[in-house]
């Protein structure tokens, strides 16, 4: 599908080369940009991680900043940013986490998938030398965390590293919480034909049936992510106390999301803050419904990566707060749905797609424009209107998404 | 009961002493361009038992509040707070209950101020002893105040010479309570603006009444930075002639040179910045003392600073300041201001003058500030006024000089707390843009109140549209394939690795 000219660069060699000097360039162009400008390269968030790691670094709970909203672990991964010299530290960290979740893209593509190398460094591109990924992890957000994560956990789960995978899901939940999703569809997923074992009779009874469920295997893998998880939760509650669960956690219950952003639910939430008496928490069902049941139940043993992709875009189209840093949490799983989707079978749709989330997009950002910087009170109809046009795009994407995992093998069979 | 009142005129503009009349019951004096002090000293047992008990649950209370409206005023009246009013006070135990102060404080109007937790502590690190607390009503008149005083401070023969005086409050620049449990006792000190004005005093029906007419001068004793003052003092009902006096003192508060005013950056849009622009704000020659120029804003719970944006050195010089010294706390960063509990924010920033201090020039400084999301409201808009900071230069010489002994000083205004008790304020006078009021209005963008009637159904549809479709695929991708593995073939080209 690359052009002759490209693909040499498509090795990984220069594949991984390419991607480290975007962010290499990207790196210094940040630190000349805080030091020289008033307007800073560097995000806000990342202030907050290097102040809470300071804390750390003396002893103290990263919680003392406020705003901290995360596990103390990422405090402590970048506890040598407290000495000046080493501010960055952070940022290569996250960028090397995207190089790495890149090389599981290809190791996925490769030998999972059994795709020329070549063929899977260009669909790992889409990751690797997006210049959103790499501007997003260079200005010192940690979401590219995240991508490493959910990758290392596809990777484990459909390399069979069963331990691996329970650890890399308890550890990412403990994270940023949403990762719970994947957890319905790998247990789904991971069957005795997935897991490379014959299939020996075929079901007879119910009792039969949830026997054979309860496989060594999904019960290792769920011992495994909980003892994780709630190992991590129990020694951070230990060391920093309630402060660490209302703000890692009660925190995301809890607050009113009444700043606009994408989310459909936005203005509603606006609304319903204003006045004490309403309850907002029914948003999570259909939320829930799709991201955690449905969706995996039907694509999961089709197509996990897919199904992975589709959980995660309903989880963010659906949920109560959309910033465009959530986006990220799918577009790691882009490389692998790409290569068998009619997005890229029929380029027409594709492009429709794309164009409509970019415009999508667009519309609602004009909109928070005139608010936020001219002061206009775009709140209704415009932005609200916006947030359900791009809601509805998002759906209907999220629609080609699914069709598309469940007719993953179909299309396996024809091209095999 | 004791009560003194002083009219301080411009230089040259003295009241010849002949013209005064000096009666039993009054002094009378022909007119003359001066600012008016009224200051009355009360003993607990002179005030009703209410506020007495109030008092006695307390170590202190300081009440300061000034005029929205733009005033002029003379040294030693050169003190400054933001318009609207500003309490704080000390409880003597750490579980007290503000209720009861606060419902004394509604006879300034509605002030919200019941909940222990609208108040800030100023900083008190020692946990033993109970800490300050502070809070700030915008108020722009004491109309009210004066007319529901009237009733319970008014009564006897005098009643009707009494509410005439509380009615002159409604002129009033500023206005002054404190109480010290260590003095035990209330001090009430209200300032009239320079204007022409008569001398006209009455007899204090209860107490003794101290009259003194005087001018800026210069006492051949006198030390530099000293202000000095001469003129004449009486004792209603002791003199019959006025005495003259002379007199130099060391005063905390004087008038720099210049004057600044405040306005909003258009658009505002929700982070709005504030502009202050000084014209001709000059350094003072203060001798020794190191001078550096200063803005303290009181921001109502509507607007606040982000500490950590005003933390980056580079930032602040961009906008020509030098350091953020002080915000208080606690300040959320992202609360609407309907669940935000505290008042407010006070916030004391170090201005960066232009180099060289090129005295007649105009610079401007810009304050990045942020607006909390209001409630709806029909128009999509809510007006929101923000005072006026108080602008000064602070020099500090670290010499311990007495200030206490200048019979007009004004502490307790928030900002001095911040700075060492020797420290000297040189005010730049505030001037008002357009309307006269030292409020900056600005519009704060809203969700109009009819938008509720669509947001809930069309919310609710727009998610059932984008659910049903969603479902319908997954219905559809399921009805094709069910929910497992399609074929054995494709299981078997997935284990080809």
């Amino acid at each position: 599908m690359a052009p002759s000219t490209i693909s040499p660069l498509l090795r990984p060699v220069p594949l991984f080369s390419l991607a480290a000097i975007l962010r290499l360039v990207l790196l210094f162009y940040g630190i000349w940009q805080d030091a020289h400008s008033a307007v800073k390269y560097t995000d806000i968030d990342y202030l907050v991680f290097t102040d809470a790691a300071r804390y750390v670094s003396q002893g103290l709970s990263p919680y003392h900043r406020e705003t901290y909203r995360y596990t103390p672990l990422l405090a402590w991964m970048l506890v040598p940013t407290a000495t000046p010299q080493l501010f960055s530290f952070g940022k290569v960290v996250f960028a090397l986490a995207d190089l790495l979740a890149g090389w599981l893209i290809v190791r996925v593509l490769t030998k999972q998938r059994g795709m020329s190398v070549e063929r899977a460094g260009a669909f790992a591109a889409i990751w690797l030398w997006n210049p959103m990924v790499a501007t997003i992890s260079t200005r010192g957000s940690s979401e590219g965390l995240l991508g490493v994560l959910t990758m290392a956990l596809l990777w484990a789960v459909e390399g069979k590293r069963i331990g691996l995978a329970g650890f890399i899901l308890g550890l990412s939940v403990h994270f940023k919480i949403y990762p719970f999703i994947y957890a319905p569809a790998i247990i789904w997923w991971m069957d005795d034909e997935h897991l490379g074992k014959r299939a020996s009779k075929p079901f007879v009874s119910a009792t039969d049936t949830i026997i054979r469920f309860l496989s060594p295997q999904r019960i290792q893998l769920t011992i495994i992510s909980l003892l994780t998880f709630m190992g991590l939760n129990v020694l951070m509650y230990y060391i920093y106390g309630t402060p660490f669960l209302v703000h890692s956690y009660f925190h995301h219950v809890t607050r009113i999301d009444h700043r606009h952003n994408f989310s459909p639910y936005n203005i509603f939430l606006y609304l319903a803050s204003a006045d004490p008496s309403s309850s907002s928490l029914h948003a999570f069902l259909p939320q829930l419904l799709l991201s955690c049941f449905l969706i995996p139940f039907v694509l999961a043993k089709k197509d996990l990566a897919t199904s992975m992709m589709a959980q995660t875009f309903a989880f963010v189209t659906f949920n109560k707060v959309c910033t465009s840093q959530y986006f990220l949490w799918y577009m790691i799983f882009l490389p692998l749905y790409l290569p068998g989707s009619s997005m890229l079978r029929i380029p027409s749709r594709g492009i429709t797609a794309l164009l409509l989330w970019v415009l999508g997009q667009a519309a609602w950002l004009q909109q928070g424009y005139e608010l936020e910087f001219l002061g206009v009170s775009t709140f209704f109809p415009g932005m609200w209107l916006a947030s359900l046009g791009f809601f509805l795009v998002n759906c209907w994407i999220l629609g080609i998404i699914i069709s598309d995992g469940a007719e993953a093998n179909l299309q396996k069979v024809h091209t095999a | 009961m004791r009560e003194r009142i002083t009219y301080f005129h411009r230089p040259g503009a003295a009241v010849d002493p002949k013209q005064l009349e000096i009666k039993d019951t009054k002094v009378q004096g022909p007119a003359t361009e001066a600012v008016r002090e009224h200051k009355i000293t009360l003993t607990l047992p002179e005030l009703p038992s209410e506020l007495a008990g109030l008092l006695r649950d307390v170590q202190d209370l300081h009440l300061r509040w000034a005029t929205s409206a733009g005033y002029e005023t003379l040294e030693p009246f050169s003190s400054r707070v933001s318009p609207g009013l500003h309490v704080s006070y000390t409880p003597l135990k750490e579980d007290h209950d503000p209720e009861k102060l606060c419902t004394a404080l509604q006879a300034f109007g509605r002030l919200d101020c019941s909940s222990e937790e609208v108040y800030i502590r100023l900083g008190n690190e020692n946990q033993k002893e109970p800490s300050t607390l502070f809070f700030y009503n915008e108020l722009e008149k004491l109309d009210g105040f004066a007319k529901r005083l009237g009733p319970v401070v008014c009564s006897g023969p005098t009643a009707s010479e009494c509410r005439k005086q509380l009615q002159d409050l409604k002129d009033a620049a500023s206005l002054d309570i404190s109480y010290d449990s260590t003095s035990d006792s209330v001090k009430v000190q209200a300032l009239w603006p320079l204007q022409q004005r008569e001398i006209s005093v009455p007899a204090s029906p209860k107490g003794r009444t101290e009259v003194g007419i005087l001018g800026i001068d210069a006492p051949p004793n006198m030390e530099a930075h000293q202000i000095g003052a001469s003129g004449v003092l009486t004792v209603i009902g002791e003199q019959k002639e006025p005495s003259p006096v002379m007199f130099a003192f060391e005063a905390r508060h004087r008038t720099a040179s210049g004057s600044f005013t405040s306005k909003f950056q258009q658009p505002t849009g929700l982070h709005p910045a504030l502009q202050l622009s000084l014209s001709g704000a000059a350094p003072p020659s203060d001798g020794e003392a190191e001078c550096a120029p200063y803005a303290y804003f009181t921001f109502p719970k509507v607007i606040f600073a982000d500490r950590y944006q005003l933390a980056d050195e580079l930032f602040l010089a961009s906008k020509n300041l030098t350091a953020t010294k002080y915000v208080s706390e606690p300040v959320d960063l992202e609360a609407p201001a309907y669940t935000t509990k505290p008042w407010g924010s006070n916030v004391l920033l170090e201005l960066a003058p232009p180099k060289g201090g090129a005295a007649a020039e105009t610079w401007t400084v810009e304050v990045p500030l942020h607006l909390r999301y209001l409630k709806p409201t029909p128009t999509g808009k809510e007006e929101a006024g923000i005072p006026y900071p108080v602008v000064f230069w602070a020099c500090d010489s670290g010499e311990d000089i007495s200030y206490a002994v200048n019979p007009f000083d004004r502490v307790n205004l928030g900002y001095d707390g911040l700075f060492s008790p020797s420290t000297k304020f040189w005010h730049v006078s505030p001037k008002s843009e357009a309307g006269g009021r030292l409020i900056n209005n600005i519009n704060v963008p809203v969700v109009t109140e009819g938008a509720s009637q669509w947001v809930g159904v069309g919310t609710a549809a727009a998610v059932a549209v984008g659910f049903v479709w969603v479902l319908l695929k997954l219905v559809g991708g399921y009805a094709k394939s069910g929910h497992s593995t399609a074929t054995k073939k494709a299981g078997d080209s997935k284990k080809k690795q």
